[in-house]
């Protein structure tokens, strides 16, 4: 049996569930050894459980990707159990937006730490633990790291420089020769439980309504499903992408394109 | 004892009792079948360490003198086995370990490799494949959730002797003695048990992704000798063949005449396990 990741080894952050969880499935399911991270423990014991239940091994870490202690000590744990990292996807982040006026100082620096702080961290690490055999860092970055709107500023800057960091670790490891591919994946609206949050406070709506109001905005007429974007996570993470690096994946339903 | 020594190792709040044979070679963890005890395969246990191998046996969560599960309907699946082990080796190993796994200890082996390959060495397996039939399953979870008492040793002794004749193994007087000892419990009563947590017959009702190891077998990326019985009623021929055909680093050996329940005491399986540790000793470890 060989998959499109198969026996390559994919360190997922903030994957106990939403998008991060539909990339640990897709990943495994083609065959990757999935180690799934989060700050939430519960929520990431049971999902590993549930996906050895489904037939995909998948060990789960805590680890609070901002604090780069942690991420010293997953590198550690996934080199002693796993033996290296051949993928590592920096997909913690979100968190809640405000507008300028509104947010304070302390509010937008947290969100910064868990949108850009986990991505360079994800960078730094990943490529100590890579340099010596190559891999691909896929960090998740969004159509907010694209375009600009009101009422996400923090969270935009966040995955704005989300998306240049990628392109500036992409040249040092292409210049350095590691053999080491980084590249940014743009998700449009995706429904998961914190995507459909955001646009229930953006709209002022309930869950359909929003729903409703931002599919309307995709000329693809709808919001995208977890796996849509893991499709995504799985390309970049096997060798089918082995030209792509410094690059964007838009997976938006032309959100963007208009 | 035999140059072993024993020691309780915290995981947790509770302890594993492990029986370590030092020695400067290469470490080979023995883990037993479902209802065993880490004194099961003493004579292997020996034979590895005089071929210059430090060798750790523990007894399972909730078997012989380690402490039960905390999570009685689910700590005894693989899953949460594995996490167990994985501290275990922490405290008592360094780097990854040779495994050798009879039925559950088996599988548990596969689980390891499949889920944290840099753990394992090579893997061992007797007698466990990737699935167990239903049937097989519920008899076993009835049999263990219930396990029979006995007003003395000596009954205990001839029930034991039974099982194995039932199970078409045989076993010298003697063996049967140090079996009977490593099995047994006393009860409150002052009766005698068997020494399992009735609750390990749990495993069979909550966690059937353990009878259902493809997922990890095909992730086993170590080298592997699987071990069948000829006489198995547990691994069949055509899933031993298709487990080796999955994986190119697999070796499929047939012991002619075993059957599912043997602790590993014939010269022949001895030879055959430790010869194909030595060859895969030497790959990317210090020895």
């Amino acid at each position: 049996m060989t998959g499109r990741v198969q026996d390559k080894v994919a360190v997922i952050t903030g994957a106990a569930g939403g998008l991060g969880l539909a990339m640990v499935e897709a990943l495994g399911r083609e065959g990757a050894v999935v180690v799934l991270t989060d700050i939430d423990a519960a929520r990431g014991e049971a999902s590993a459980k549930a996906l050895a239940g489904s037939g995909i091994p998948a060990r789960f870490v805590r680890h609070d990707a901002t604090v780069p202690e942690e991420w010293e000590r997953l590198t550690a744990n996934v080199l002693a159990n796993e033996g290296r990292i051949d993928v590592l996807v920096n997909n913690a982040g979100g968190g809640l937006d405000m507008d300028i006026e509104s947010m304070d100082f302390a509010h937008y620096k947290r969100m910064i730490a868990l949108n850009l702080d986990t991505a360079f961290l994800g960078c730094k690490y990943g490529i100590t633990a890579m340099k010596g055999q190559g891999g691909s860092i896929i960090n998740i970055s969004s159509v907010g790291g694209l375009i600009g709107t009101a009422a996400l500023p923090a969270y935009s800057a966040g995955k704005g420089g989300v998306r240049l960091l990628t392109k500036c670790v992409a040249a040092h490891c292409g210049q350095r020769g590691y053999g080491i591919r980084v590249n940014s994946v743009h998700p449009g609206l995706i429904r998961t439980a914190a995507g459909v949050e955001v646009t229930r406070m953006a709209t002022g709506l309930d869950e359909e309504g929003a729903v409703a109001a931002f599919a309307s905005l995709h000329p693809i007429g709808r919001v995208g499903q977890p796996h849509e974007i893991a499709n995504g996570v799985v390309f970049l993470a096997s060798d089918e992408s082995s030209f792509m690096t410094g690059s964007e994946l838009v997976i938006d339903g032309g959100y963007t394109a208009v | 004892m035999d140059g072993a020594y024993s020691r309780l190792i915290p995981i947790g709040a509770e302890r594993m009792h492990v029986r370590i044979w030092d020695a400067d070679g290469p470490t080979v963890m023995i883990a037993h079948g479902v209802t065993g005890t880490s004194a099961d395969h003493t004579p292997l246990a020996r034979n590895l360490r005089a071929r210059g191998f430090r060798v750790i046996a523990p007894d399972a969560p909730g078997c012989g003198r380690s402490d039960p599960s905390i999570d009685p309907e689910n700590g005894y699946g693989l899953g949460a086995m594995a996490v167990t082990v994985r501290r275990l080796l922490d405290s008592v190993a360094d780097g990854p370990v040779h495994w050798v796994g009879a039925s559950k200890g088996g599988a548990l082996g596969i689980r390891m490799a499949g889920e944290t390959p840099a753990r394992i060495a090579s893997l061992v397996l007797y007698d466990v494949g990737t699935t167990l039939p239903d049937a097989m399953r519920s008899v076993l979870g009835e049999r263990l959730g219930g396990p029979p008492r006995f007003a003395n040793m000596g009954a205990f002794r001839e029930h034991v002797g039974r099982f194995f004749e039932r199970a078409g193994a045989g076993l010298s007087s003697d063996r049967l003695d140090e079996i009977t000892i490593g099995w047994s419990r006393r009860l409150d009563d002052g009766g005698v048990g068997y020494h399992y947590d009735p609750a390990l017959s749990n495993q069979f009702r909550n966690n059937p992704e353990d009878f259902a190891l493809w997922p990890w077998w095909d992730r086993v990326a170590c080298p592997a000798l699987i071990m069948r019985g000829e006489r198995s009623n547990v691994l069949s021929a055509a899933e031993l063949a298709e487990m080796a055909a999955r994986n190119p680093r697999a070796t499929a050996h047939t012991v002619p005449g075993a059957v599912h329940v043997d602790m590993l005491d014939s010269a022949e399986m001895q030879t055959t396990i430790i010869d194909f540790i030595a060859a895969h000793a030497g790959q990317g470890e210090e020895v």
